[in-house]
């Protein structure tokens, strides 16, 4: 992403979180190669970036627990974030760890869902996120922007879907 | 309008069948009016029992509704095996990918009973996308929708046979 980089220190937009967290270079250039965004320019990020949010969380921080409503989706710029599930015995499991780069929850920007999952806070992470309600908000006023990033949500889906047909269809009994 | 293979049949249909599109769970969000825009888009076609609409790793262009008819999703094992993965009656639909990305299709399509079915071409919907993007947005979050479910339940599937039975 072409930036210059004075402009690192300034904070990207006003709903930037109080603590004056700002994006450097290399949280920009993480959200531009993002699959979610990678039909944008750099314009349009911007846009988006102006309904997000940014902050950073401290380590063994809850972002959302299992069965939360999920009404945002989370974009981890620094940091790791632990995938927590709850086993059959009720001890809780990691099921995955989200490292710089990786995204949470992109289906809450469609719809309200409910969290299958725990995130905790591993190592000390910069998050962005971006709320339902703004992406609504988004979608109405640039809806070009809006069409390009559901396209990109589903196209995810698409491919995670296809990976777990692929694996499921080893366990299956033959037609013929 | 969509080539396609022997057997499949273009035909006409009546207003009760066009209806159909109504209950179609990727048009659910659309108003009458945008649900018309969609209409002037669809194609119908007659196909006989045990023909092959498509094959896996053909190049896919459009989303198929079955109204009447069974047919089978078939897709082939690491082995070589065929397997039925689900079979689809009325109201199901298949292919829903090929309307966003340019992959091949991910398995194929066996009829199982003569069926009717409808085809929504990824041209056209590139073309809806161009002219009513409010339109294309809720398609493209009906899709979205639809993906998300279809992936939660192959996951718990899936988790089925990984999970020890105890």
């Amino acid at each position: 992403m072409k930036r210059t980089t004075e402009k690192d220190e300034q904070p990207m937009n006003e709903t930037s979180d109080t603590t004056g967290t700002t994006l450097n270079e290399k949280h920009l250039k993480l959200l531009y190669q993002h699959q979610l965004f990678g039909d944008l320019n750099e314009t349009e990020l911007a846009i988006v970036l102006r309904h997000s949010k940014i902050f950073r969380a401290e380590k063994n921080r809850t972002l959302f627990r299992e069965g939360d409503e999920g009404d945002y989706v989370c974009f981890v710029l620094d940091g790791e974030m632990d995938v927590m599930k709850e086993s059959r015995t009720g001890l809780s499991v990691r099921i995955a760890t989200l490292a710089e780069g990786d995204s949470i929850g992109e289906m809450s920007i469609i719809e309200n869902t409910v969290r299958s999952a725990q995130v905790i806070v591993r190592e000390p992470a910069v998050l962005v996120t971006l709320s339902k309600g703004e992406f609504d908000l988004l979608v109405e006023k640039y809806p070009v922007i809006g069409l390009k990033v559901i396209r990109q949500i589903a196209r995810l889906l698409s491919r995670n879907l296809r990976e777990t047909s692929k694996q499921l269809v080893r366990f299956m009994y033959p037609l013929y | 309008m969509t080539e396609m293979p022997e057997g499949v049949e273009s035909v006409d249909v009546t207003d009760t069948q066009a209806r159909f599109l109504e209950n179609v769970s990727i048009f659910g969000s659309l108003t009458e009016d945008e649900l018309a825009v969609v209409m002037e888009h669809i194609e119908y076609y007659r196909i006989d029992a045990q023909k092959t609409l498509f094959r896996e790793g053909d190049f896919g262009s459009y989303v198929c509704f079955v109204i009447e008819g069974k047919v089978d999703i078939v897709k082939e094992s690491p082995s070589g095996k065929r397997v039925v993965v689900a079979t689809l009656s009325q109201g199901s639909s298949l292919g829903e990918m090929s309307l966003i990305d340019d992959t091949p299709r991910s398995a194929t399509i066996l009829v199982r009973e003569p069926s009717l079915l409808c085809l929504f071409s990824k041209q056209s919907f590139d073309q809806i996308l161009e002219t009513h993007p409010k339109i294309g947005i809720k398609v493209l979050k009906g899709i979205a929708r639809f993906l998300s479910g279809n992936l939660r339940n192959t996951t718990t599937r899936l988790a089925n046979y990984l999970l020890p039975l105890h």
